[in-house]
């Protein structure tokens, strides 16, 4: 949940509610020749540079300091959205933070592209086909690898507190308990790769969150599902859709581990069945095995493979959902109540992406069931029959 | 009309005053309605004759330049603050029995 006050919770519930943007470039308010403002989209497990692009007018050659003086593209810009509560009393909330990665002049007017994050972490590879890097020398938890691929190699802060400016140094804190707490190992040998492509085999190989919020980058692996923090009911709800993706399920999942950069072989491969899916679905396999990262030993590669069939074993419902801003904090990783009468729908879900249309004030969240039923779905088939509580 | 320039002195006729609320609205299920409104703008048109070629060409270059200009109205009080955005140059016609005056018509949009 994007962290706001109680006053700014309290507005953004109204269905009047005096909504401001501001578009900054440095601390530069450049919100009055916004011509229309972006969508900003991000995903749970989309690691790749995010990027908006924001139409604005130059007529009045505002603009054209970029031209003059192309450093001025390595900026920092922020979008933002909030209230200002009296005129010397304001509060915004930071929805996308960036550097420029494309300034375009047509027709007097001037688009900015901006970009996140992850575009320096997408600029960057690690070791070649001639010197890979390896990190098989010892057998590294997740995050510790996580964290020498963002900051060791993708230059970001290595500062381990809460000042760190690049990395969400609270969700990754306890995104590394999880995994100290499992022992779940990794090695990898990195041949020139982006670190992207590794953050996003990181994502993989542990069924975790990896996005960018107020500018941080965040780790989170869904566990025990916490108290929803935002209700969805038809009085915040403008349309909704529900998917049944038959083709999600996996009800056999093979993982395989502690691979041999030698001989270029998996000695182990781990399996999770579910037999009451594979009775009602027939076999859905699915197979997992990288040659740059790889699960260490067969206790840490079972944790994904029961973590792949405990999630994915059942169709999930996945559900889009169109709202107004009043819904604007929750955010990814946030467990949502959804209740529709007419689909027959009360349940918990979890926030996967979003998607926020600035220009007009509408929210799209993706919601579903697969990283929130995972800690504690209830199979008694073993009892009476093939029924699944949840 | 003024910017950082001397005051420009018009001799309006057909003043129209146009305000545009810029607001979205979205109708939930249960019929809610949550309007949001993220500003307005006003645009001023009006005719101009009888302009003096300097005024005229000060204008002109106004609109060129994408000056931002503060439009003060002497007897009914309203002050605006825009731009030109007229699609061609302000002025560039002459009276017609007189080639020392101009004639053209402003269009104003505020900021």
């Amino acid at each position: 949940m994007y962290s706001v006050s109680s006053a700014y919770l309290v507005e953004a519930a109204k269905t009047n509610a005096a909504w401001k943007r501001r578009f900054l470039i440095g601390t530069s308010d450049y919100s009055a020749w916004v011509k229309k403002w972006p969508n900003i989209k991000r995903e749970w497990n989309d690691i790749k540079p995010g990027t908006v692009t924001i139409n604005l007018v130059n007529g009045d050659q505002a603009f054209n300091f970029f031209i003059q003086d192309p450093t001025k593209l390595r900026s920092d810009c922020s979008i933002q959205l909030g209230f200002d509560y009296t005129p010397s009393s304001s509060e915004y909330l930071t929805l996308f933070s960036g550097k420029v990665d494309a300034t375009r002049y047509s027709n007097g007017d001037c688009s900015i592209t901006l970009v996140d994050k992850f575009k320096q972490l997408a600029d960057r590879t690690v070791g070649d086909n001639t010197s890979p890097v390896f990190y098989t020398s010892s057998s590294f938890l997740v995050h510790d690898l996580a964290w020498y691929l963002v900051t060791s190699h993708g230059g970001y802060s290595a500062v381990r507190s809460t000042s760190n400016p690049d990395i969400d140094w609270t969700s990754f804190n306890s995104w590394s308990s999880v995994f100290s707490a499992d022992n779940t190992r990794l090695k990898a040998q990195f041949k020139g790769k982006k670190i992207t492509e590794m953050l996003k085999r990181i994502s993989e190989l542990t069924q975790s969150a990896i996005w960018i919020e107020n500018n941080r980058i965040k780790f989170f692996r869904f566990g025990i599902a916490d108290m929803p923090a935002t209700g969805l009911d038809d009085d915040t709800i403008a349309d909704v859709s529900l998917t049944f993706d038959d083709r999600r399920i996996i009800n056999r999942a093979l993982v395989s581990a502690n691979y041999d950069v030698t001989s270029k072989l998996f000695p182990i491969t781990v399996a999770n069945v579910s037999t009451s899916s594979i009775n009602s679905y027939s076999v859905r396999e699915s197979q997992t095995a990288y040659e740059d990262i790889w699960h260490v030993d067969s206790v840490s590669a079972i944790n994904l493979a029961q973590r792949l069939v405990l999630s994915y074993a059942e169709p999930q419902g996945s559900l889009q959902v169109e709202s107004s801003l009043a819904g604007i904090v929750a955010t990814i990783g946030d467990t949502v109540t959804f209740d529709d009468g007419f689909l027959g729908l009360q349940s918990s879900y979890r926030m996967m992406s979003e998607d926020i249309d600035m220009d007009i004030g509408k929210k799209t969240f993706t919601i579903d069931e697969t990283q929130i039923l995972a800690s504690f779905r209830l199979d008694f088939s073993t009892l009476d029959g093939t029924d699944v509580l949840a | 009309m003024t910017s950082a320039y001397p005051f420009v002195s018009l001799d309006e006729i057909d003043w129209h005053r146009k305000d545009e609320r810029i607001e979205s609205t979205h109708e939930m299920r249960s019929g809610r309605q949550y309007r949001y409104r993220w500003g307005e703008k006003e645009r001023i048109n009006f005719r101009a004759s009888e302009v003096s070629s300097a005024d005229a060409c000060q204008i002109n270059s106004w609109w060129s330049a994408g000056t931002a200009l503060v439009l003060q109205h002497q007897t009914r009080f309203e002050t605006t603050s825009g731009y030109l955005v007229n699609k061609t140059q302000p002025f560039d016609g002459f009276i017609e029995s007189d080639s020392r005056y101009f004639r053209g018509k402003i269009e104003l949009e505020s900021f």
